[in-house]
């Protein structure tokens, strides 16, 4: 509920709000756009006028400047080119006189100078909108992943150290129990079984140290150690590091070889395991060999005393 | 014309473009008159009538067919007027008045009774010609021959090494539609001429004005009032560029007009005066009385009182009518006065006031009515300029936009607009305009259009030009469709439709879709194909236009020879008129039977040359010039006689 009530509140900031703009001022945009792509960014309707004074000139000034430029960019004057000299000539005085209707016309002229001060809105994809408002799409998710990895990381550390809290009651509560409510081992040094509420069955060593026995039998005791919990976890543990790993070895990795995410964390505090003694492998006496009358071969049972 | 055509992505273009003009041939600039057609050319940078075989400065726009044992003829221009009278069927004038329009058009409509040829539906529903044998031409192929013909005239004029001409620029009526100027631009090509631009009329006066250094820079108004259409444009002339800043007009109001209400005017006339005799019928009488009303009109000009003398009307009647200026202008008021609501609409759309307006010129044979120069004088408040020829200065004015297009004219620059709104149908029949009246052109606008319901694949966009609110009022361009839409829900898919209005004025669609196919499609990631398909275009056909070319390439060498024979026969006509001269002035001192052998001798010639100009016997040079030679000859006998006899009078 929380997290959807952010990302909720993230979307708000993220979605652009798109202004009502009238057909004349797409007109303008559009214009605008084609005029800086054919002829460079920097270029203003003024600029190609020719005006220095950009939007201080007055009507007579623009209405010279335009017919100077027209005599210039005539497509007349492309008459002998070639096909697409000519077509190129044609496409641009088109923008010349939209550029001539523009500027010289009262209220087509005000809008144009509003957008000149305060700067163009851009095209993206299904509508002009002001840069500021809409970052892209990429951008937009690289900070969702931004916010989503520090999320995870915090809740991250929460539940571990959670965990950590929870494991080290726990086996305080099991020693107790085993020992009989205090806290000094048993005087004769063996371990006590105790079978917990919900049927699980732990085993209290005299060093202090409790095992779950996991499965029936008596061997199979697994240490519970608080310690074992990383309450501190790092880089390797976040999204951050683990999502690319995962998109890697998803696509390139498959090649190159994947990346190993699971991160190993050692316990600070265990001692070293003591060495286990090699068992000597027993070397199987076999049996006297018999063949028999069928072809198969078996051998007798050794040590065996009939 | 319309183009198909789909450009999946815009190109970032280059901002060099190479300036290296191909130097073009010597174009030529043609001003197809409704009723009379003139040719110039640029030489050392000036602009000059070049004068046709009859050592006229204008042609009349008139083709005439004629079919006989010796096969099909057909004459142009002054040739075909001279037999007008006796072929009124097969003589064609004034079509500029037809073409590129319907035969359901009402101007077509009233005119049908007025004209004495036949005018019939074409299958796309063009009004077309008939002659009276069931040959059936456009009117495109008339002006096409008028266009050949006044390129003959230039070739006459130049020097071997340009020719020949292949490239022209031919005027328009400002307020002609996308459908005329595509028809007028077809007439060249069907005779294998290259209309390199259409321009407009008054906007070509206007440069036959401007280009004149001695005329400062200012508004200029140019009044068009030709043979059957008007314009008005206004103009701003600035260092050489020339910038129309509205155009407005009447396609169907013009000289003919007030011909035909001079006509009407003297049928009743005559009816009245002998006891109700309807002559209407008889189409021979009927062009006899035309001619006679078209030069009354012109001569009303002049003098104040002129008198209309048709003997032998029919059978034993004659026509003598005296007309006045004062009965001529009140009889046409009502046509005069249609001419002042576009010129108010003009001014209005230049947002001028008329105090602005510098000159006013005047363009076209009507205005040299003096009723209408009067009328324009108190709508402009100023005397119009007499700077310009009314006959000339459209067939200059194109001359000159030729010199610019092919490089010999630099400095000088064109910026003319578009005289209708083009817009499409929406909802319910309302035309909703895209590109405004007295855009600057070459413009193009663009248009997204979307579907209106899920899963929708096709989009039919109907184009309309003209200025009522609804599209029943205005001219159909042509209907599009857009097929091939990739299925998606209502409104998604985005095609973004150009339209697009050349220097000529002439219409191109084309569309571009912006939506790829989606993902689940069999054609995902291939390019989108939406197309566009036209139907309702108008003109001809490409198989018309090849059979018409055929036919005009056949045609080639007969019309050749017999522009031998029409040479000839000016030739012969100049010898005649020297002759006519040497008698005047030695005359006095020959003896009357030497004169009467002259006489003789230049009436047998004069006969034939009429002859092979009206096409009726096409005499052999080598008869015309025996005949002459023995002329000559003789006569240089008589004057040597003369000249002894004036010497030994001197004795």
């Amino acid at each position: 509920m929380k997290l959807a009530a952010v990302l909720s509140v993230v979307f708000g900031i993220l979605v652009a709000v798109q202004a009502a703009w009238s057909k004349e001022d797409y007109e303008i945009f559009s214009l605008n756009d084609k005029i800086q792509q054919d002829l460079g960014i920097d270029t203003t309707f003024y600029s190609w006028l020719e005006l220095a004074q950009g939007p201080r000139a007055t009507t007579k000034e623009i209405t010279k400047a335009y017919r100077k430029k027209s005599r210039l960019l005539h497509p007349d004057k492309f008459a002998g080119a070639t096909r697409k000299a000519k077509r190129d000539a044609e496409e641009r005085f088109q923008r010349l006189s939209l550029v001539g209707n523009i500027l010289r016309d009262h209220s087509l002229r005000k809008r144009y100078d509003y957008f000149y001060a305060k700067g163009f809105p851009t095209w993206k994809g299904t509508g002009y909108y002001y840069s500021k408002y809409r970052p892209g799409f990429v951008f937009t998710l690289f900070l969702l992943y931004l916010i989503f990895s520090g999320f995870h990381f915090v809740a991250l550390k929460i539940n571990r150290s959670q965990d950590y809290k929870r494991i080290a009651a726990l086996k305080e509560q099991i020693k107790k129990q085993a020992w009989g409510g205090s806290l000094i081992p048993p005087m004769d040094g063996s371990d006590r079984k105790l079978l917990s509420d919900n049927g699980k069955t732990f085993v209290v060593k005299p060093d202090g140290s409790v095992y779950f026995v996991d499965g029936d039998s008596d061997d199979a005791l697994v240490p519970l150690d608080e310690n074992d919990i990383n309450t501190a976890p790092g880089f390797k543990d976040s999204l951050l590091y683990k999502i690319p790993c995962h998109l890697w070895n998803l696509t390139l990795g498959r090649w190159a070889g994947k990346i190993d995410t699971n991160v190993v964390f050692e316990n600070p505090k265990k001692e070293p395991e003591p060495e286990i003694k090699k068992k000597t492998k027993k070397t199987a006496q076999r049996g006297k060999k018999i063949e028999l009358p069928n072809g198969k071969v078996v051998y007798s049972r050794p040590g065996r005393k009939n | 014309m319309i183009r198909h055509s789909l450009n999946a992505f815009k190109r970032p273009r280059g901002s060099l473009v190479s300036r290296v003009p191909r130097r073009l041939h010597s174009v030529i600039g043609i001003d197809l008159g409704t009723t009379n057609s003139a040719v110039a050319i640029v030489e050392s940078n000036e602009a000059r009538i070049l004068e046709n075989e009859e050592g006229q400065r204008t042609t009349p726009s008139i083709v005439a067919f004629s079919k006989d044992a010796a096969g099909d003829k057909t004459l142009v221009g002054l040739p075909a007027k001279r037999q007008a009278a006796v072929n009124p069927q097969n003589t064609f004038f004034a079509t500029k008045r037809l073409i590129g329009r319907k035969y359901e058009d009402d101007e077509i409509q009233k005119d049908l009774d007025n004209i004495p040829y036949k005018i019939v539906p074409h299958t796309n529903g063009d009004a077309w010609l008939s002659t009276s044998y069931g040959k059936s031409v456009s009117p495109s192929e008339i002006g096409g021959l008028i266009l050949e013909k006044m390129k003959q005239v230039a070739e006459a004029h130049l020097s071997q090494d340009k020719l020949p001409i292949k490239h022209a620029v031919v005027t328009v009526p400002a307020y002609f539609n996308d459908s005329q100027r595509q028809a007028t631009k077809n007439s060249g090509k069907l005779v294998g001429l290259e209309v390199l631009r259409v321009v407009n009329e008054p906007t070509a006066a206007a440069l036959a004005y401007g280009i004149d250094k001695k005329q400062k820079d200012g508004v200029v108004a140019v009044f068009d009032l030709g043979g059957g259409t008007f314009d008005i444009s206004i103009l701003d002339i600035d260092e050489g560029v020339f910038e129309v800043r509205a155009t407005n007009g009447n396609t169907h109001l013009g000289g003919e007009d007030f011909d035909i209400l001079l006509l009407n005017y003297i049928l009743d006339t005559f009816k009245a005066e002998n006891n109700g005799l309807d002559i209407l019928k008889d189409r021979v009488a009927v062009q006899r009385i035309r001619e006679a009303a078209e030069k009354c009109k012109i001569e009303l000009s002049h003098v104040k009182e002129t008198e209309i003398n048709i003997p032998f009307i029919t059978s034993d009647k004659h026509i003598k009518i005296k007309i006045t200026e004062d009965e001529l202008d009140e009889m046409t008021l009502h046509l005069i006065n249609k001419t002042i609501d576009p010129v108010k609409r003009c001014i209005r759309d230049a947002d001028l006031k008329i105090k602005d307006i510098d000159e006013v010129l005047l363009v076209g044979g009507m205005t040299r009515m003096p009723k209408i120069r009067k009328v324009v004088e108190e709508l402009f408040n100023k005397k119009p300029s007499t700077a310009v020829n009314p006959d000339e200065a459209v067939a200059l004015g194109a001359a000159i936009q030729g010199a610019v297009l092919s490089g010999q004219i630099k400095n000088v620059v064109l910026l003319d607009v578009t005289p209708l709104s083009l817009g499409i149908e929406t909802y319910g029949g309302i035309f909703s305009p895209l590109i405004p009246r007295n855009s600057a052109v070459p413009v193009k606008k663009e248009q997204v259009f979307s579907t209106a319901v899920d899963g929708q694949t096709g989009v039919e966009i109907r184009v309309f030009q003209g200025e009522r609110s609804l599209v029943k009022d205005n001219k159909l361009i042509g209907n599009f469709k857009l097929s091939n839409i990739p299925i998606g829900p209502k409104g998604s898919p985005q095609i973004a439709v150009n339209f697009e209005i050349d220097a000529d004025g002439i219409i191109n669609v084309s569309a571009t879709d912006k939506t790829p196919y989606p993902e689940d499609l069999e054609n995902f990631g291939k390019k989108n194909t939406v197309s566009i398909q036209v139907s309702g275009e108008t003109g001809l056909s490409e198989e018309e236009i090849k059979r018409i070319l055929d036919e005009s390439t056949a045609n080639k060498e007969k019309d050749a020879e017999a522009r031998k024979y029409y040479e000839h026969a000016s030739r012969a006509e100049i010898i005649c008129t020297d002759t006519d001269n040497a008698i005047i002035q030695f005359g006095d001192l020959m003896e009357q039977q030497e004169k009467d052998s002259i006489g003789n001798h230049l009436a047998r010639i004069r006969e034939k040359i009429e002859d092979i100009r009206s096409g009726r016997i096409l005499h052999s040079p080598d008869i015309l010039n025996n005949e002459l030679n023995e002329m000559q000859q003789e006569c240089l006998q008589y004057i040597q006689k003369v000249a002894m006899k004036q010497r030994d009078q001197a004795k």
